[in-house]
C-alpha cells in the first residue's frame, strides 16, 4: 500500500486506463494503410484485434492469480531475476515507445489540422508536459480523469459517425470478403500488438482491488473499444469506399470535416479536436505511466514522481528524434513487430511456465500425500 | 541704532530667505520593541526570561529558609520564654515577613503577566489576591470593562464575594435579578456551612441561575468572564462560581443574504454562537446530536463548535476534525472561513473544500447525511464538511421544488458553471484560431465589428474581465443605497461607451456578459470565485494554443479536481472513483427514493430510509375496507 | 502542491511567451473567400482562377449599392500558385475554410481536371462540404453575373439556392466530397450542377423535349425563360467520364435521377390529362420508398431492373373529372407510370450513350462479387453502355389535395 499501489482502483478506473491507451490509434493512419490492405473487410480484422489481447490477458490473470506482489516478482518466481528483467525491460521499451509514437503522430496531425502555424517542436513539449502533469498526478487522478471524460469522447464520436448517415453508401461494404478473409484474419493477428495496451492491468494488478476486477475492467475496455472501432471502420468504409479511405492521412478528422447536415450544422471539426486531443493526451500519458511504473518496479523505486519528468523529456526527445511523418509511420509498421512480441511470445511463456509449475506443484502434492 | 537696524534687517531678510523648519509635532515612529536579547556568538547568555525567574527562584528559597527560621525561632521562643513581649516580637516580625511575600508576590505576578495569561494559576483561597491578580490580568483599572463588584453577605460570619464581570457582555437586569439580590438578601444559614459546603450551599440555595458552575482555575474563569459569564468568589474559598449572565447585543436571526431561496427555510444563523447551535437544533431534534466544543486561539478565546451526529457520523472523521481543530495554536480567528484554511488539506487550492452556508436547514440535512459541520464564535457561516464537488453545485431548495423542475435547473448551473469556466477562452480560441468553426454570416460580423478595434482579442477579453471585476469588486464598496445603481450604471455606461468608441467590440461585451451572468448561477459563492480565478488561466492557454489549450486544460483541470480530496473524500467522490449512487449528484432522483446516504462518507448507518420509504402505497386503504 | 503551481506557472509562461509566434490569426486580418471559379486562362497550359471574397460589413464603410463581396482573377499554372498570388496581392491572409462553391468553367471541364482535384483535397483550407458546379461559360462571368435579389449575403444565397434544389428536383446538390469519391470509384461516375447566366430575355432554349403524356420540357442551365431577379440559373447536371465532363442532363432528366439516387422529395409533374389529353393535370410526387435496383450480370450485357415507387398528390385539375374517384384514379396513376417511365429510360439511355454511369448502378453489382480483385477486374464501365434496362414505375396517388372533387365552371 504505498504511493504506486493504492489498490483502490475499480472496474471502471481499469476500464478508463486501457480504453485510453488503446482507442487512439484508431484515429491515426494506421486505418488508411489497412484498409488498402483489407478492403472492405477491414472490420473482421478489428474484431479478431479485440479477441486476441482479452484471451491473452485471462491467461495472464491467471499467471498472476497464484503469485502475490507485483509483476516483477511474479516474473521472477516463474523464470528467474535475468528473465524478468528482459520482459519487464521490453514491456517497459514497448509502452515508453508506444508513448513517443502517438506522442509524435498528434503532434503532426495537430500541425495539419488545427495549428498549421505552430513550431513542431512547441506542440511536441505542450503535449509532453500535459502529459507528464497527468502522470505526476499519479494512477488515481489518470484513471478517474479518463474514466469521467470517456463517455464525452465515446459520445462525440458516436455523434459524428451519426450525422455522417447522409453519406453512407452501404455498397462499400461490398464484395464482402475485400481481399479476403484470410488477408483480414492476418491483419488481425498481426495487429493485435497494438492492443499490448490492456497488460497494464497486469502490471498495474496490485494497484487494482482483486483480480475479478481487472477481468472485468478488459473485458469491458475491450468489448468497447472493439465496438466503437468496429463502427468506426465501418463507417469509415461505408463513407469513403477503399479507394479515397486508402488516401486519408487522419480518417476521424476527414469524418468530422465532412458533417454537413444543413447551413447551420456543418464544419465542427474544430470542436472534435478537443476530443481527439483528449484521447491523445490520455493515451500517452497512460503509456508514460506504465512504462515508467515498470522502470519503477525493476529498479525498486518507492515512489514514481520524480522520474516522471524525467520520462516525459525522454518521450518528447524520442518523439522528435524523426526527420519526416513518412519515417514515423514505417517506425509504427515495424513497431508492431515488437508490440506482437508483447502481446504474444512473453505471455505464453509465463503462461506455460505458470502452468508447469502449478501442474507441478499438484503432482508434488499428490505424491506427498 | 543704525547698526541694529542693519541687524535686524539681515536677519529679516535672512528670515525670509533661509528655509525655516515649520513648526510641527515631533512625528511619531513606531520603532521595533526593544528586545532585551542580546546574541553574541561563542557564550552563553541567559536570555532575560531565564534569569528572571532564576531570580525570583531564589527570592523564593531565600523566603522559604526566612520562614523557617521564623517558624523555629517562635515555637521555641513561644515555649520559653514570656508571651506578652514575644506575642508582640512575633506578630512584628510576621508582619514583616507577610510584606516580604506580598513583594515576591507581586513580582511573580508581574513576571508572569509577560505571558499574560496565568493559564494555570489556580484560584487562592484569599479573595485580596485573586483580586490583585484579576486586576493584573485585566490591566485594571485601565480598562474599563471588566467590573470588579464586593460585596458582603451573610451578616455571621461576614463574607467577603467578589462578582467580576464584563460590561456590555452581561445582561444587567440578570445581574441584579439573579445575583446581587439572592446573595444580599440572603438569610444567615441556619448550619454553619464554611468552604467547600458553603459554595454548594450558596449555588444550591441561593443563586437562581439556569448555568452556575464551579471553577478552580483562572483559565476558566476567563474564559467566562471574557465570553459574558459573571464569576463569583468567596473569601476562603479555593474555587468560585460561574453564573450565566450572557446578555450582550446580537444581531437577532435574519433571512439567508447570499444563499437567498425561494422555498424552505429563510432562517440565517447569526453571529452567536450559541444561538447557531440551537438553530440547528429546531430542525434536527436528534438526541445523539453532538455539540464539542473547542476552543481555539491563545488569545481569543475563541469557541468552536463541532457538530456531528453521532449514530450516523464516521467516528475517524469525527476524529481527524477534532483532532486538526484542537491542534490550532495561533492568537485568534474570529471567521470560520479562517479556520478553513487552518484545517483543509488543500489550502492552497482555490477550490473550497468545505461547504460554507449560512442556511441552518442546509447544515441539518447535511448532518443527517453524515458529515460534520464546524461553527465558531462570532462567524454567520457554519462549514460543513467534507464535500464533494457535487455538493457544492447543489441549492438548497432543490429538494423542496418538481423534481424535473430542479433538474432542469441543475442543468442550467452546470451549464452556466461551463460558459463561467470555459466561454472567454473558447471565443478566443476559436475566433482567432478556428475560424472555420463559426458560421460564415457571424464571423463576418465578428470581422465587421473587430475590424476597427485597435487591440487583438486577447487584450479586448482581459480589458473587459478587468472591467467587470472591478464593477464587480468597486460595487461591493459603494455605500449601501448606490450600490447596484452605480454598479448597473456603470456597467450600460462602460460596456456602451467602449463598444462606441471601438475599443471593444461587442460581440466580446455579449461574451464577457454571459460569462459574468454564467458565473452567479454557481450557488457556491467561493466555488463560483474558485471558477473565475480558473477562466483566466483558460484564456492564457487559449491564447497560446487555441482550442488544443483548451482542451489540454480542460483534461489538467479535471485531473486536477480528482486529485483534490476533502477531508479524505475524494472530490470527485460519487463519479471518480465511482461509488453507489445515492441518486443526488447531477440530477437528483425523488426524495423517496434515495435510500442511501452518500456512499463515500462511509457512514455507520448507510441506510437512510427503507426500501418502501412510501408504506402508504403497500397498505389497503382505509376508506374501501371499512365496513368489513 | 507546489510542484504544480511551479508546472502551471510553467505553462502560462510558456503560453503567454509563445503567443507571438503561434500563429493565432484575429478574425479581421484573414479574407474569407466564399467561392472559387476555375477556367481556363487565354495561355496555353494555365487557368485562371477567381476567388469570390467576402467583405465584412464594417459600418459606415459601405457606400449605396456596393457588392458585399469582391471578385479577384489571376492565372497560374495550378491552384497552389494562384493561391500564392492571391496572398501576394491582398492585404488580407486568404482562406480557404469558408469556401461554399467550387465553379469550373465548361470548357476546362471537358478537357479535364485529374491534376486539380489531388491539390484541392489535400490542403487543410479546402473542405469536402463545397459545392460542385459546372458553369456554361465561365466561372468568372458566372460569379460575376451572381447578384442576389433578396437582401442575403453570397455565401447564404449559394447555400440556401442548393438547398432549395430538393424542392423541384431540377437539380442536385454535389459536395466536393461527393464528386471526389465517385471520381475514384469502380461504381459510380462524377456529376456536378450545371449553371449559367440567363440573358433575361424571357425566351427559352428546350434541352429535352416533352416525352408522350408529358407537359413539360426540359431546360438546362440558361436556357429557362426567365425576366427579372437574379440572372444565374442553377439547372440541370453537367456529368463527366472519369475526370472528364461529357454532358450535360436537362432538369427533366435531372428528376429522374433524383429518382434513381433516391433523394427525390418534392416536385411538381404536369402531364396530360389521360381522357382530355389537351387539358393538363399536375401532380406533386415524392418517392414512396428507396429505389429498388437489382443489376444482373448476364453473359452479354448486364440487365438493369428498377422499381420506383412514387407517392402523389393531385394539385391542379383543370379539366373538372373526377379523378379523385378511385376507378379514375387509377388512370391518373397509369398516367404518370407511363411519363415517368419514358422519361427515366430516356435519361438512362442518355447517360449510356454519354458512357457515363452517373446514377451508380455500379454499386449494385458489388454484391455480386465475393472479393474485392474481382469487382476491379469486371469492366463495368464499358457494359454499362450496352446495359438492357427495365423500369417499373408504381405510383400512388394518397391525397386530392384541399379539394376532394371539382363543379363545373357554369
Amino acid at each position: 500500500m504505498n504511493d504506486l499501489h493504492p489498490g483502490k482502483l475499480g472496474v471502471a478506473d481499469g476500464i478508463a486506463l486501457v480504453f485510453g491507451i488503446v482507442m487512439p490509434r484508431v484515429f491515426l493512419s494506421t486505418i488508411s494503410n489497412l484498409i488498402q490492405q483489407d478492403g472492405p473487410i477491414l472490420w473482421l480484422a478489428m474484431v479478431i484485434y479485440t479477441i486476441i489481447p482479452l484471451i491473452i490477458l485471462y491467461m495472464m490473470a491467471y499467471v498472476h492469480k497464484g503469485i502475490t506482489g507485483d509483476i516483477f516478482i511474479v516474473c521472477q518466481k516463474l523464470i528467474g531475476t535475468i528473465g524478468a528483467w528482459g520482459i519487464l525491460l521490453s514491456y517497459s521499451i514497448m509502452f515508453l515507445s508506444n508513448g513517443a509514437l502517438i506522442l509524435r503522430l498528434y503532434s503532426e496531425y495537430t500541425l495539419l489540422t488545427a495549428l498549421p502555424r505552430v513550431e513542431f517542436q512547441v506542440v511536441i513539449v505542450w503535449y509532453a508536459v500535459s502529459a507528464g502533469i497527468l502522470c505526476y498526478l499519479g494512477i488515481e487522478a489518470l484513471t478517474r480523469t479518463s474514466y469521467i471524460v470517456m463517455p464525452f469522447s465515446i459520445a462525440a464520436i458516436g455523434m459524428i459517425l451519426l450525422l455522417l448517415i447522409p453519406f453512407y453508401i452501404v455498397y462499400n461494404l461490398t464484395p464482402w470478403q475485400g481481399n479476403g478473409v484470410m488477408q483480414a484474419v492476418q491483419t488481425g493477428i498481426k495487429g493485435a500488438g497494438y492492443n499490448v495496451g490492456v497488460l497494464a492491468l497486469v502490471f498495474l494488478a496490485p494497484a487494482f482491488q482483486n483480480t475479478r476486477t481487472i477481468k472485468k475492467a478488459a473485458l469491458y475496455a475491450l468489448s468497447y473499444a472493439g465496438m466503437l472501432r468496429v463502427s468506426f471502420i465501418l463507417v469509415y468504409t461505408m463513407v469513403f469506399g477503399n479507394a479515397v479511405g486508402a488516401e486519408k492521412t487522419m480518417p476521424l478528422f476527414e469524418l468530422a470535416r465532412l458533417v454537413y447536415l444543413n447551413q447551420y450544422l456543418q464544419r465542427i471539426e474544430a470542436l472534435f479536436i478537443v476530443v481527439w486531443v483528449v484521447f491523445g493526451l490520455l493515451a500517452v500519458a497512460g503509456s508514460l505511466y506504465v512504462g515508467l511504473y515498470l522502470l519503477a518496479v525493476l529498479l525498486k523505486l518507492p515512489t514514481l514522481r520524480p522520474i516522471v519528468p524525467l520520462g516525459a523529456i525522454l518521450i518528447a526527445n524520442l518523439a522528435m528524434m524523426p526527420p519526416d511523418i513518412g519515417y514515423v509511420l514505417e517506425v509504427d509498421q515495424k513497431l508492431i513487430t515488437l508490440f506482437d512480441v508483447g502481446i504474444y511470445v512473453f505471455p505464453t511463456l509465463l503462461f506455460i511456465m505458470a502452468w508447469w509449475k502449478k501442474r507441478r506443484g499438484k503432482l508434488c502434492t499428490s505424491a506427498s500425500s | 541704532m543704525g547698526k541694529r537696524m542693519i541687524s535686524n534687517l539681515i536677519t529679516g531678510i535672512k528670515d525670509v530667505l533661509v528655509y525655516q523648519p515649520p513648526d510641527q509635532p515631533t512625528p511619531f515612529v513606531l520603532v521595533e520593541p526593544r528586545t532585551e536579547k542580546e546574541e553574541i556568538d561563542g557564550e552563553f547568555f541567559p536570555s532575560a526570561a531565564v534569569t528572571e525567574g532564576i531570580r525570583e527562584l531564589e527570592f523564593m528559597i531565600n523566603y522559604a529558609k526566612k520562614l523557617d527560621t521564623f517558624m523555629q525561632k517562635s515555637s521555641k521562643d513561644l515555649r520559653s520564654k514570656e508571651k506578652h513581649e514575644v506575642v508582640k516580637k512575633i506578630k512584628a516580625e510576621f508582619e514583616m515577613i507577610q510584606t516580604e511575600w506580598k513583594e515576591i508576590k507581586k513580582h511573580t505576578i508581574k513576571n508572569h503577566s509577560i505571558d499574560g495569561m496565568y493559564n494555570n494559576t489556580v484560584i487562592s483561597t484569599d479573595i485580596n489576591e485573586n483580586q490583585n491578580m484579576l486586576e493584573s490580568i485585566y490591566q485594571l483599572p485601565l480598562n474599563k470593562d471588566v467590573v470588579i463588584r464586593s460585596i458582603t453577605i451573610s451578616d455571621q460570619p461576614k463574607i467577603k464575594v467578589l462578582i467580576v464581570f464584563m460590561d456590555g457582555l452581561i445582561d444587567k437586569k440578570i445581574i441584579n435579578m439573579t445575583l446581587l439580590e439572592p446573595l444580599m438578601f440572603m438569610k444567615n444559614s441556619k448550619e454553619h456551612v464554611q468552604g467547600e459546603d458553603f459554595i454548594s450551599f450558596v449555588m444550591e440555595e441561593c443563586l437562581p441561575s439556569g448555568q452556575a458552575s464551579r471553577v478552580g482555575s483562572f483559565r476558566e474563569v476567563q474564559q467566562a468572564i471574557n465570553t459574558g459569564d459573571a464569576v463569583v468568589f468567596f473569601d476562603g474559598a479555593g474555587e468560585a462560581v460561574t453564573v450565566e449572565t450572557k446578555g450582550y447585543e446580537h444581531r437577532s436571526i435574519g433571512t439567508p443574504t447570499t444563499e437567498q431561496s425561494v422555498r424552505g427555510s429563510q432562517n440565517a444563523f447569526t453571529e452567536v454562537l450559541r444561538v447557531n447551535t440551537a438553530l440547528i437544533r429546531t430542525m434536527l431534534h436528534a438526541s445523539d446530536l453532538v455539540t464539542e466544543m473547542i476552543p481555539i486561539g491563545a488569545r481569543g478565546h475563541s469557541n468552536c463548535a463541532v457538530m456531528y451526529i453521532k449514530s450516523i457520523a464516521n467516528e475517524e472523521l469525527v476524529e481527524e476534525v477534532k483532532r486538526r481543530v484542537s491542534s490550532i495554536s495561533t492568537d485568534i480567528i474570529t471567521d470560520s472561513g479562517i479556520l478553513e484554511h487552518f484545517i483543509e488539506d488543500f489550502p492552497r487550492n482555490p477550490f473550497p473544500q468545505t461547504l460554507s452556508t449560512e442556511r441552518p436547514d442546509r447544515v441539518a440535512i447535511h448532518l443527517s447525511e453524515g458529515r460534520v459541520a464546524i461553527f465558531i464564535d462570532g462567524s454567520p457561516f457554519g462549514h460543513i464538511l467534507p464535500v464533494s464537488f457535487f455538493t457544492l453545485m447543489h441549492s438548497s431548495d432543490d429538494f423542496s421544488l418538481n423534481l424535473y423542475y430542479t433538474n432542469m435547473l441543475r442543468l442550467v448551473r452546470w451549464f452556466g458553471a461551463l460558459l463561467s469556466l470555459l466561454m472567454p477562452g473558447l471565443y478566443l480560441a476559436i475566433s482567432t484560431f478556428h475560424q472555420e468553426a463559426i458560421p460564415t454570416e457571424l464571423l463576418l460580423s465578428i470581422a465587421a465589428a473587430r475590424a476597427q478595434v485597435p487591440f487583438p482579442t486577447v487584450v479586448e477579453i482581459l480589458f473587459m474581465e478587468f472591467s467587470f471585476e472591478l464593477i464587480r469588486e468597486g460595487g461591493l464598496r459603494i455605500p449601501g443605497i448606490l450600490g447596484s445603481t452605480i454598479g448597473i450604471v456603470g456597467a450600460l455606461i462602460l460596456g456602451q461607451t467602449a463598444v462606441t468608441a471601438k475599443i471593444v467590440s461587442p460581440i466580446m461585451v455579449i461574451v464577457i456578459a454571459l460569462t459574468g451572468l454564467a458565473s452567479y448561477s454557481i450557488p457556491d459563492y467561493r466555488l463560483a470565485s474558485a471558477f473565475r480565478l480558473s477562466r483566466f488561466v483558460f484564456v492564457l492557454l487559449a491564447m497560446s494554443m487555441g482550442l488544443i489549450g483548451v482542451a489540454c486544460g480542460f483534461l489538467l483541470f479535471i485531473a486536477m479536481l480528482c486529485s483534490l480530496k476533502s477531508f479524505g473524500m475524494p472530490y470527485l467522490a460519487p463519479l471518480a472513483p465511482k461509488t453507489v449512487n445515492g441518486g443526488d449528484i447531477i440530477f437528483r432522483s425523488p426524495a423517496y427514493h434515495q435510500k442511501r446516504r452518500p456512499d463515500a462518507l462511509n457512514t455507520k448507518d448507510e441506510i437512510r430510509q427503507k426500501n418502501t420509504s412510501r408504506t402508504w402505497i403497500t397498505d389497503s386503504s382505509k376508506g374501501g375496507n371499512d365496513h368489513e | 502542491m507546489y510542484i504544480r503551481l511551479i508546472l502551471g506557472t510553467m505553462l502560462l509562461s510558456m503560453g503567454i511567451f509563445l503567443s507571438g509566434c503561434n500563429g493565432a490569426r484575429e478574425s479581421e486580418e484573414v479574407a474569407y473567400i466564399v467561392a472559387i471559379g476555375i477556367d481556363k486562362a487565354e495561355q496555353e497550359g494555365m487557368i485562371k482562377v477567381t476567388y469570390q471574397i467576402a467583405r465584412p460589413n464594417v459600418e459606415g464603410n459601405k457606400g449605396e449599392g456596393e457588392k458585399d463581396t469582391v471578385l479577384i482573377s489571376n492565372s497560374a499554372i495550378t491552384i497552389a500558385e494562384s493561391l500564392n498570388l492571391l496572398k501576394a496581392t491582398t492585404a488580407l491572409v486568404p482562406s480557404m475554410s469558408h469556401v461554399k462553391v467550387l465553379v469550373v468553367g465548361q470548357e476546362l471541364a471537358r478537357e479535364g481536371l485529374a491534376n486539380m482535384w489531388g491539390s484541392l483535397k489535400r490542403y487543410r483550407e479546402y473542405r469536402g462540404s463545397m459545392f460542385v458546379l459546372v458553369a456554361k461559360g465561365t466561372a468568372r462571368d458566372f460569379l460575376e453575373g451572381n447578384k442576389p435579389s433578396f437582401n442575403i449575403s453570397a455565401s447564404k444565397y449559394f447555400e440556401t439556392m442548393l438547398d432549395s434544389g430538393v424542392e423541384t428536383g431540377y437539380y442536385l446538390r454535389v459536395s466536393f466530397h461527393q464528386f471526389y469519391i465517385r471520381l475514384k470509384s469502380n461504381s459510380a461516375e462524377s456529376y456536378a450542377t450545371f449553371v449559367d447566366i440567363s440573358n433575361l430575355s424571357g425566351k427559352g432554349e428546350i434541352a429535352t423535349p416533352k416525352v408522350a403524356g408529358s407537359k413539360i420540357e426540359g431546360y438546362t442551365a440558361g436556357g429557362i425563360p426567365l425576366q427579372g431577379g437574379n440572372p444565374i440559373q442553377f439547372a440541370g447536371t453537367a456529368i463527366f467520364n472519369g475526370d472528364k465532363m461529357v454532358g450535360t442532363l436537362s432538369t427533366t432528366e435531372t428528376r429522374m435521377m433524383a429518382m434513381l439516387l433516391g433523394n427525390f422529395n418534392n416536385g411538381f409533374l404536369s402531364i396530360e390529362d389521360p381522357l382530355l389529353p389537351k387539358k393538363f393535370l399536375n401532380v406533386n410526387l415524392r418517392l414512396g420508398s428507396a429505389p429498388n435496383i437489382k443489376v444482373a450480370l448476364e453473359e452479354e450485357r448486364p440487365v438493369i431492373d428498377i422499381k420506383i415507387m412514387l407517392e402523389g398528390e393531385i394539385t391542379n385539375l383543370p379539366s373538372g373529372i373526377n379523378y379523385e374517384q378511385e376507378s379514375y384514379l387509377r388512370l391518373l396513376e397509369e398516367q404518370v407510370n407511363q411519363v415517368c417511365h419514358e422519361e427515366m429510360a430516356n435519361m438512362i439511355q442518355h447517360t449510356q450513350e454519354l458512357k457515363s454511369d452517373v446514377i451508380g448502378f455500379g454499386y449494385y453489382i458489388r454484391p455480386k462479387f465475393t472479393n474485392y480483385q474481382d469487382y476491379l477486374q469486371y469492366p463495368w464501365f464499358e457494359k454499362y453502355s450496352q446495359a438492357k434496362v427495365n423500369i417499373t414505375i408504381d405510383t400512388k396517388i394518397r391525397r386530392t389535395g384541399l379539394m376532394i372533387r371539382t363543379y363545373p365552371v357554369k
